[in-house]
This record gives C-alpha cells, structure tokens and sequence, in this order.
C-alpha cells in the first residue's frame, strides 16, 4: 500500500509538474473538416477476414500469417499502391518460418515521413477483431481514402503492416515493428512522426466502462469507454496535442490524450516503443485495450463487439492528422 | 529452444478453451503447440476437489505420456492423515515431487500438517513446488515466501520451489533475499505480471541465473505471455537458455 501511495504521490508531482498531461479537461472544440468517404463496410470486410482466419493469425501459424499479410498486399494494391514487403526471421529458434511487414507509401518521396502502423498478428489463439484487426483495418481504410482524396500532403506517409507484435515476440528485436524501426533508423530516413493503431474498435456508452492503470487518473478522464485516446511518451506533447487537435470530430466521438512515462503501464504497450528506441516521435491511437475491452486476449474478441460507426470517425481523425500535422 | 515449463496445470473441461490444455491429451498438444519438451504438472481437481483423485487422475496422465508430463503430487494438508500414505503411493508411481498451494487450501504453508510433508520430503530428498504470494490480499498470509526460510533451513534435504516467486514486486523482493540465503530454495516466475520483464531481469541480476526456473501456469495463465518475459528481458541468452531449460534439467536429474 505504502508504495501505491508513493507512486500516487509521485503521478501527482509529475502531473503538476506538467511531466504527466492529462487532456481530459483540457479537451480542444472540433475543427473543421471535409467530407472525408471513409467507407463502414471495407472496415467490417478487412476485420471479418482477419478475425476468421483460421487457425488463428499467430506465430505458430505462418499459413494464416501469409494469408493475411497477402489480403493486406491486395488491399494496398487496389488502393493504387505498390507494397513492398519486409521480410524477416524472429531470433529465438521458435521457428524457422519467415515474417513479413507490408509497407507502402505516399506523398513526397524525399520528404521527412510519417509511419502509419498496425500490427496484424493475434495473441494465442483468438479471434482478435479488436486486438487488432481493426488497427488494420483503419490503415487499409486510411491508406485507401488518402489515395483518393489525394490531398496536398507535407511529408511523406509509409503505411506498415507489422507481423510479431503479440507475445512471446513483444518487447524483443523480433517484433516487426522493430525491424521496421531499426531498418529506417539504419538507412538514416528522417521521421516527422509515427502513429500507431492499436485497437481502436471497441466502446460503451456506460458509466465506469473506463478503467485506469492509476486510480487519480479518474479525476482527469471520463468514465465512460466511449473515447479514443492519443498516448505518447514524456517530451512529445506537441505531437500528442497536434493528433488530438486535428482528430476532434463530431459530437459522437470523443478524443482523450495522455504524456506519461513509458513505466506507467499500457503506454508502451504496442509498435510505438520501437521508434521511441531510436529517438523518433510515436503516438498510439487506441480505445486503450484492456483497460476498456474485456474481451482483451480472449476468444470472445470478435467482430459484434466492434463499433463500425466509432471506427469510422477515428480514421476521419487520423486522416486529419496526417494531412494537417506541422 | 528447448523449454521444460516448471509450472504447468491440467483440466478435465476446457475452463480456459482458448488456451486449450483439456486433459492429458491437451496438455500435451499445447506442450507440442509452444515447443515444450517436458512440464511438471499438477491437476487442479487436486488443488481445488480431492487430492487423491486429482493425483490419480495425474498417474494416468503421467502413464499417457511418460517423460513428458512429470507429475506433482498435491497434498491437502487439511487431512493429515492421508498425507503420509498419499506421499508413499505417489512416490512409488514415480511422481517427479509434490505440489502445495496453502492459499486455496487455506493452510499456513508452515503449519503443523504441513511439516509431515516436509520431513517425508527432507528423509527422501524430494522437491515442493508451492505457490507463493505476497501483497496486500490477506489471504496471501498462508503462502507469504518469508514462511519459507525457516522451512528450508530445518528442511536441508527438501527443496523448495517458490512458485511464481512470490506473485508480486513485494513478494518478488522477499524471495530474492531467499534465494541468496537458502542454497535449497529455487524461484519460478510464473505470475500475473503479464508483459513484464523487468522482475525477471531483477531476479537475474540479484540472485544470478541458476536458481530460476521457467514457468507458465498454462493453460490458467498464457503460455506466450510467460515465454514472453524470457524472450523480452534484458538477459544474455545463456541466462535465458538456462531458465528455459538448463537449471531445471539439472534440478530434476539431481536429487
């Protein structure tokens, strides 16, 4: 008990301290935006095919691997793309198969680029629609209306689908993130920003559906899970607040954001701590995984659970926030 | 990678089915699933109904796949009189050593019953996985870890193996003291602390890297999440070989 009291003593100092930023009561109004066609339905496809692959899209699966990082290629290629495919091996001798992230790119090839990522891998055997599925599908979906909307873009945006995300590979070199960071990191690429998707599927509307991984946390955010959250590590406020801003949609879709230290738990609980490896400045988006969902690592995480309409206005928000980011 | 999992655990009904693990039959297709070439295993109709039939079921499991599932013999130190010829038949059936869990038993793991098990254990030199936990649930007083150094100090012959290393920072930081000081006290690091490496790591740094024994608590608890923490902690890779598999072959092949 004493050490929770310390650690609530020490949030509190660095939340005054502005160390810790809470953006719950310091919500920005909505901006205006563009009709942007993001379509419901290519959202439900890319999650029901994803989530009923079987068996389960995980490391011990490569034929599931493969056919989901192939529906990600098609995908990207319907959209007017040409992906390009990263392959590579995990390093603990679990396997021998081969590993792939899809990538490909718009805007300024030369400009300071932003990544959008995902990871399409599944913890154990789950269905994982929310987990992360829909973080796939909102970078399918982005990169599609992106290429259509074609709009005057500043920097350049790399869309990558990673593999090795879940455990056992999660925290290791072996994360597809990773080795997509570190390829970037050693070819001496400059990077604007990343933006991480991680779950962005799942809401409610009730009172205390929101939990918290510190108590004091309740006074700055809502208890209702019916937000999605912008999450980066200490000193990256700007970006932070610059997503926040310009994902601020209409009455039906709150944005929360927090600045924390990576310690506290969950806010470095997906691909974006392998830019912060490398200096690069990450965000992720997410409805904030187990701290909302209870179907996180469990087989009742499936596509009915999902809120299409609430997916659809978070990648609106981050449309936004690539086109606008400064 | 050679994995032996130190803490394993066996259903009759599918309570976790998306972790599998149902049966004799399940707990080795999840063994085959995640690589792992021997468990030690106890059954939870043994923690949780009657020990007796919860072994037997284990025999049968041990017979199924000899080499593969070492079974523990549980023992409910709420009948003492059962204790000493439970640990006789067990033993002759070949069991590899025995499993407690004072909390669900709700039995202070160094309670008057409890010291038949441990002297059986000190005369015939055999290993006691027990479950371990500390924080701030009272019920955590039956199977706090500091129980434990006064058992193994009496106890030389037995071993013990403080099962998820004591379940939390507060535990953890007790059963490194342990560890360090009790040359027959060992550490498995099965726990709730999912996705969490830097225990792991502190074990490692404190105690070095021969008293740790991986664990999973599969299929209760996520066999990748526990592999995980091995594969993600800061170690070298020869430490991460010998918690996987080198100290607790070397464990099981000395006695």
């Amino acid at each position: 008990m004493n050490r929770d009291k310390n650690i609530l003593a020490l949030l509190l100092i660095l939340f005054f301290t502005g160390y810790v930023q809470a953006g719950g009561k310091f919500a920005h109004k909505a901006i205006d935006r563009p009709d942007i066609p993001v379509d419901k339905n290519s959202l439900y496809s890319t999650v029901k095919y994803l989530a009923s692959l079987n068996p389960p899209r995980n490391y011990r699966n490569i034929s599931s691997l493969n056919k989901a990082a192939a529906y990600i290629e098609r995908s990207f290629r319907e959209s007017g793309y040409t992906p390009e495919i990263q392959t590579f091996k995990q390093e603990f001798r679990l396997s021998k198969d081969e590993f792939k992230n899809i990538i490909c790119s718009l805007g300024p090839p030369d400009a300071e680029r932003i990544i959008v990522g995902a990871h399409y891998d599944v913890f154990g055997d789950q269905p994982g629609a929310d987990d992360n599925a829909s973080g796939i599908a909102g970078l399918l979906e982005l990169a599609r209306i992106l290429k259509i909307q074609n709009p005057a873009l500043k920097y350049r945006v790399d869309f990558a689908a990673y593999s090795l995300e879940e455990p056992p590979f999660f925290r290791t070199d072996s994360m597809g993130s990773a080795v997509h960071a570190k390829s970037l990191f050693d070819s001496g690429k400059k990077i604007k920003a990343m933006i991480c998707l991680e779950m962005i599927g799942y809401y409610s509307e009730s009172r205390g559906t929101q939990g918290f991984p510190m108590f004091i946390m309740k006074l700055f955010y809502p208890s209702r899970g019916n937000f999605i959250a912008v999450v980066g590590n200490s000193g990256q406020g700007k970006l932070i607040r610059q997503v926040k801003k310009n994902m601020k949609t209409g009455p039906g879709m709150g944005v929360e954001s927090l600045s924390a230290p990576s310690w506290l738990p969950g806010t470095d609980f997906s691909d974006h701590l392998n830019y912060w490896k490398y200096g690069y400045k990450a965000v992720m988006v997410t409805d904030t995984a187990f701290f909302r969902n209870p179907n996180y690592h469990n087989s009742t995480d499936t596509i009915e659970t999902l809120n299409f309409d609430k997916m659809s206005e978070v990648v609106k928000g981050i449309y936004q926030a690539i086109v606008n980011l400064e | 990678m050679k994995i032996i999992d130190a803490h394993m655990h066996m259903y009759e009904h599918r309570e976790k089915p998306e972790f599998g693990g149902s049966g004799a039959k399940g707990a080795a297709e999840l063994m085959d699933k995640n690589g792992v070439s021997k468990c030690l295993n106890s059954h939870i109709t043994a923690l949780k109904g009657d020990f007796s039939k919860g072994n037997d079921l284990m025999h049968r499991a041990m017979k199924k796949y000899p080499g593969k599932i070492l079974g523990l013999c549980v023992i409910d130190p709420n009948f003492p009189g059962r204790i000493f010829p439970e640990l006789d038949k067990r033993m002759a059936q070949g069991f590899a050593g025995v499993k407690t869990h004072p909390y669900i038993h709700g039995y202070f793991a160094n309670g008057k019953n409890y010291h038949m098990l441990y002297e059986y254990a000190h005369k015939h030199r055999i290993f006691i996985l027990s479950h371990t936990y500390l924080n701030e649930d009272p019920g955590n007083r039956f199977c706090d870890p500091r129980l434990f150094g006064e058992l193994a100090r009496n106890y030389k012959n037995a071993r013990f193996i403080l099962g998820h290393a004591g379940g939390a920072p507060q535990g953890h930081a007790e059963c490194v003291k342990l560890a360090n000081k009790y040359d027959n006290i060992y550490l498995e690091m099965c726990s709730t602390r999912a996705f969490d490496p830097r225990w792991l790591e502190k074990f490692v740094d404190k105690t070095g890297d021969d008293k740790i024994f991986f664990g999973s608590d599969a299929p209760f608890n996520s066999f990748e999440a526990a592999l995980g923490k091995v594969l993600s902690a800061r170690i070298s890779d020869k430490s991460r070989e010998k918690i996987l598999y080198l100290n607790i072959s070397r464990f099981l092949d000395s006695k």
